[in-house]
């Protein structure tokens, strides 16, 4: 398989001005200036197969959208080499322009006062996509995300989810080889986001395309991506399987305990971080190495009818990780 | 290759005039508007000449003919590009500058041509009827050989005036909000209002070689009725083209120091 995306090193330092409070301040930033430095991506490394569809995970400012923007030629790194379909990016070569996407959830690109199918024109005429490829792969598009009717509609009138949908035909219509998708469920309601999930996933399998996606949602992450890149402050914490991402990472597993009477959950608190499902049934996070002590003397102290050991939930394996 | 940028230059027009049917009133109300200020110009030319034959050596009908040049040249400039570099300054601003980066034409055409504004349409009709109507009131024989040369002097005219939109635009790469500076221009363009001629010689010789903004009136208006032209004008002429060049280094100069600095 080919490398499509290799990252070596990488680094981003922002320059920004520091802004003195008051009218004092803002007079003395306009004869002498400060700058303070803010490292935003710091030395990753990281390579991406043809077809991978990778998550990319984590907090707000951790360096996620700096690194899409490298990737996409937008800013220029501090430090280091990015290769994407073996061309450099920094030098933003037209050849590679032509064979990547980059989706932001909160940008748009389709003109506001007119039917989408306007903007898809523009597009193909800027990628130079053959009309016959482009009927094609529009009406493909449009079916599988069921928005037929809305192609010839203005894009004002149309609702948050709907536009989503037709923002993604627009990023895909010249059939780029690399999508970079920041955010794209952003502030969609749960049935608008399972049915991108289930477009992104069918156009990751169908077209082989190498896709790296950034999301809030864990739910997003968990149901499209094997594998996991998680970046926090600036540095890669974990690269991986999203499976094996709660037994390698997490410092606690969670147990699920049903109890015979009702349990105050003030009593557990001993025991773990709790979660309580009803007043009988208990989730409670325990340090792994205090796990067979812990459920020995939980097992002696109470009556429990039902016992089951699972992994902690990926969600709070990151929150584990970002609180560090 | 000019293939490929002609057939997206056509798409811009075509999205542009889509847009601008879109909102029919207003259209058809900026096109009334304009022509209801050309008319304003024409009554305040028609009410100096009551009192007087000649301004110099400008007749009544050359300073028409003057009116419906510098007209013409700023109303194809605000529909090809004025309105486009304003909104570049907004899209820095807004940070949907990235877009056009990402797209795979040169980032310049696509930045400074894509919109397509039909807000001057009214002057232009305004401008060819000035036109019509000051050729009818001249004594000048006029030639098919000045009517190429007036209309390559537009040209030059033409790009000069891109010249200056863009310039300023690019600073906003630095400054980020330059709207005073953009008034200074808009200011300054008003002295083609006037004959280059009746100005001070230091003053006529700074608007062909330093602020050629001759370009857009005198310079067309002299060719076409066969008067001398403005001296120094082949020296304007290079320092438009250079000019022209000047900006697109510029420009490329500015988008490294975006790609390096902005967040």
């Amino acid at each position: 398989m080919d490398t499509i995306i290799n990252i070596k090193n990488l680094t981003k330092i922002y320059r920004t001005r520091k802004k003195l409070p008051g009218i004092g301040g803002a007079l003395k930033g306009l004869f002498s200036r400060q700058y303070t430095e803010t490292k935003a991506v710091d030395n990753i490394s990281l390579t991406v197969e043809q077809g991978e569809l990778v998550g990319f995970l984590g907090p707000n400012g951790a360096g996620k959208t700096t690194t899409l923007k490298m990737l996409s030629g937008i800013l220029y790194p501090t430090n280091g080499d990015i290769n994407v379909l073996g061309f450099n990016p920094t030098k933003r070569p037209i050849e590679l322009r032509k064979q990547f996407a980059l989706v932001m959830g909160n940008k748009q690109q389709l003109w506001w006062d007119l039917p989408a199918r306007e903007s898809f024109i523009l597009l193909q005429a800027l990628y130079e996509v053959p009309e016959e490829k482009f009927n094609s792969r529009l009406k493909e598009m449009a079916k599988l995300l069921d928005v037929e009717k809305l192609l010839d509609k203005q894009v004002r009138n149309l609702s948050l989810g709907e536009r989503m949908k037709l923002e993604l035909i627009a990023a895909l219509l010249h059939d780029p080889k690399v999508i970079f998708l920041d955010e794209p469920t952003l502030g969609l309601d749960v049935v608008a986001q399972q049915k991108l999930r289930e477009f992104i996933r069918h156009y990751n399998q169908q077209y082989k395309t190498t896709i790296l996606l950034t999301s809030h949602y864990m739910e997003d992450i968990k149901a499209l991506c094997k594998r996991v890149v998680i970046i926090d402050k600036g540095k890669i914490v974990y690269d991986g399987d999203i499976n094996k991402l709660s037994s390698e990472q997490s410092e606690t597993k969670t147990i699920k305990a049903t109890f015979g009477q009702t349990i105050k959950p003030i009593a557990l608190k001993k025991y773990g971080n709790i979660r309580s499902l009803s007043n009988q049934v208990f989730e409670i996070d325990i340090p792994k190495s205090k796990l067979q002590s812990r459920l020995s003397r939980l097992l002696k102290d109470f009556d429990v009818t039902d016992l089951t050991i699972t992994e902690t939930d990926i969600a709070d394996v990151l929150r584990q990780l970002f609180t560090h | 290759m000019i293939k490929k940028y002609w057939n997206i230059y056509k798409v811009f027009w075509r999205t542009s005039l889509a847009r601008e049917l879109e909102f029919r009133a207003n259209f058809l109300a900026k096109i009334g508007i304009n022509i209801i200020w050309i008319g304003f110009y024409v009554i305040s030319v028609a009410i100096l000449f009551n009192n007087t034959a000649s301004i110099g050596t400008w007749t009544k009908g050359d300073v028409y003919i003057l009116a419906a040049f510098f007209t013409f040249v700023e109303a194809i400039a605000y529909t090809i590009f004025v309105r486009n570099t304003q909104e570049i300054a907004e899209m820095i601003r807004n940070g949907n500058f990235d877009g056009i980066l990402l797209r795979p034409v040169n980032t310049q055409f696509l930045a400074s041509l894509r919109f397509v504004s039909f807000d001057e349409l009214g002057t232009l009709i305004g401008s060819l009827a000035m036109f019509i109507y000051g050729l009818s009131q001249s004594h000048a024989s006029i030639n098919f050989r000045q009517i190429l040369l007036a209309l390559a002097f537009v040209g030059i005219g033409l790009i000069i005036f891109y010249c200056f939109a863009m310039t300023i635009t690019i600073m906003v790469f630095w400054f980020i909000k330059l709207d005073n500076i953009r008034v200074l221009m808009t200011s300054t363009l008003q002295l083609v209002r006037f004959p280059a001629d009746v100005l001070p010689t230091v003053i006529r010789r700074i608007l062909v070689v330093v602020l050629p903004i001759s370009f857009i009136s005198t310079i067309p208006t002299q060719a076409l009725l066969g008067r001398n032209i403005e001296p120094w004008a082949g020296v304007g002429v290079i320092i438009s083209l250079s000019l022209f060049i000047g900006v697109k280094l510029f420009w490329d100069y500015a988008l490294k120091a975006y790609s390096s600095a902005s967040s």
